[in-house]
């Protein structure tokens, strides 16, 4: 698979190499919006997501000459977010997965939540989202936001696919129910 | 099949991202890059000025030979007024004709054993002078293979041995004038002695860099 990696060309980066300071303000202000809501979802508060930016962009940067173009900056810095959210996490043993959490239950078709009816809005489900836990709300973020599949997260976050599968399901069912009450609490 | 949630968050992703990080956060990141310019800087500074003053001697002393060779023509006769002819060339450069005491005049102004010792100086200039030419070739044609590479780091490496090269025809143009052809040749071999030597040191960097990348963006991610 390394050898048949494409060289993905990208001319601020090789700017940055090349020593141009100017290259790495146009890295920050293309990338700094996503990457700190990408961290935000995940470690939940405003001055932690700040602290994961600001050390992810500055340790990039630092080891800029160890990336080698196979994949877009974007993709490689993400991961670096991402990896620094979950050690912070981690440190502060806020992320904490049942392992043996594999069971992927039936949920009773009374519960079912019929999504279709539910009325969606972006400021609702961001607001809801903070409401699960920490390795709910993680996975349900890599997958849904970032577009990860099971298997990737089961690999950035050290988990059995099984888990996240299950993990997955939970949170988002959480999510759903957590909505629709609040549908329900407007309407009434 | 996407759902209800999964489909409105894939559309609707951009509208998600409206949280902003406070200033501070490029203020403290723009420190770090600053350091770490002024750092490079210096090291740049003085290698691409080592590298100069070095040539800028070279030059100077071709230079002040070239002079008190004019002004006392009488000094060094023989290897002043040396004819030239063309020995073997350096295949990439221009190069021009490296003397040989094969000239009536310095034949006639010097003695038998002085001429076959002067003879034996400039072909083992000429055997120097190609063995370093075709050195440096085979060692910039390794350079540019790399150059898919490392572009922006093999552009500055090129930019550094463009200089020397053009310190080189430049004693190349001085050779064809009145000056002291001895000192010019060693003033040409010390100049390919260097291209030879940077080339060197250029391509241990690439390769070491090539190969602290193998493994692709994903290993490295986990190191950092």
């Amino acid at each position: 698979m390394e050898l048949a990696a494409e060289y993905v060309k990208d001319e601020i980066v090789e700017r940055c190499l090349q020593g141009d300071a100017g290259g790495y303000t146009v890295l920050y202000k293309r990338y700094a919006t996503s990457m700190f809501n990408t961290t935000l979802r995940i470690v939940n508060n405003k001055k932690d997501a700040e602290d994961v930016l600001q050390e992810a962009f500055t340790d990039a940067f630092a080891n800029l000459q160890t990336f080698n173009f196979t994949s877009t900056f974007g993709a490689w810095l993400k991961k670096i977010v991402i990896n620094k959210s979950l050690n912070l996490l981690r440190k502060g043993k806020l992320l904490v997965i049942d392992p043996n959490d594999t069971i992927i239950e039936k949920i009773p078709e009374a519960e079912m939540i019929d999504e279709e009816h539910i009325h969606l809005q972006v400021a609702k489900i961001k607001k809801t989202m903070q409401l699960l836990n920490t390795g709910q709300r993680t996975v349900l973020t890599l997958y849904l936001f970032e577009g990860y599949d099971h298997e990737e997260i089961s690999e950035i976050m050290n988990i059995a696919p099984v888990t996240v599968r299950s993990q997955y399901m939970r949170a988002k069912q959480k999510l759903l129910t957590l909505l629709k009450n609040d549908n329900d609490a407007e309407r009434a | 099949m996407q759902n209800g949630l999964e489909k409105f968050i894939k559309v609707n992703r951009a509208a998600f991202d409206t949280d902003e990080p406070s200033d501070n956060v490029w203020k403290n990141i723009e420190k770090t890059i600053v350091k770490k310019e002024e750092k490079k800087v210096v090291q740049f500074r003085s290698t691409i000025l080592r590298i100069s003053s070095i040539a800028a001697i070279v030059f100077l002393a071709c230079l002040a030979t070239w002079y008190f060779t004019n002004k006392n023509n009488t000094v060094a006769p023989v290897v002043a007024k040396t004819n030239v002819t063309t020995p073997a060339q350096p295949a990439n450069k221009t190069a021009e004709p490296i003397p040989q005491q094969a000239g009536s005049d310095a034949v006639a102004m010097q003695a038998p054993k002085e001429g076959s010792n002067d003879e034996t100086t400039a072909s083992d200039y000429n055997q120097e002078i190609y063995y370093y030419t075709k050195l440096s070739e085979v060692k910039s044609s390794e350079l540019r293979k790399m150059a898919k590479d490392q572009p922006a780091l093999y552009n500055s490496f090129a930019g550094e041995i463009k200089k020397l090269d053009s310190a080189y025809r430049g004693l190349q143009v001085m050779l064809k004038g009145n000056a002291d052809k001895e000192m010019i040749l060693n003033a040409m071999l010390a100049n390919l002695k260097m291209q030879t030597e940077i080339l060197s040191k250029q391509l241990y960097i690439i390769r070491s860099i090539k190969q602290s990348k193998k493994g692709g963006d994903e290993n490295n991610i986990k190191s950092i």
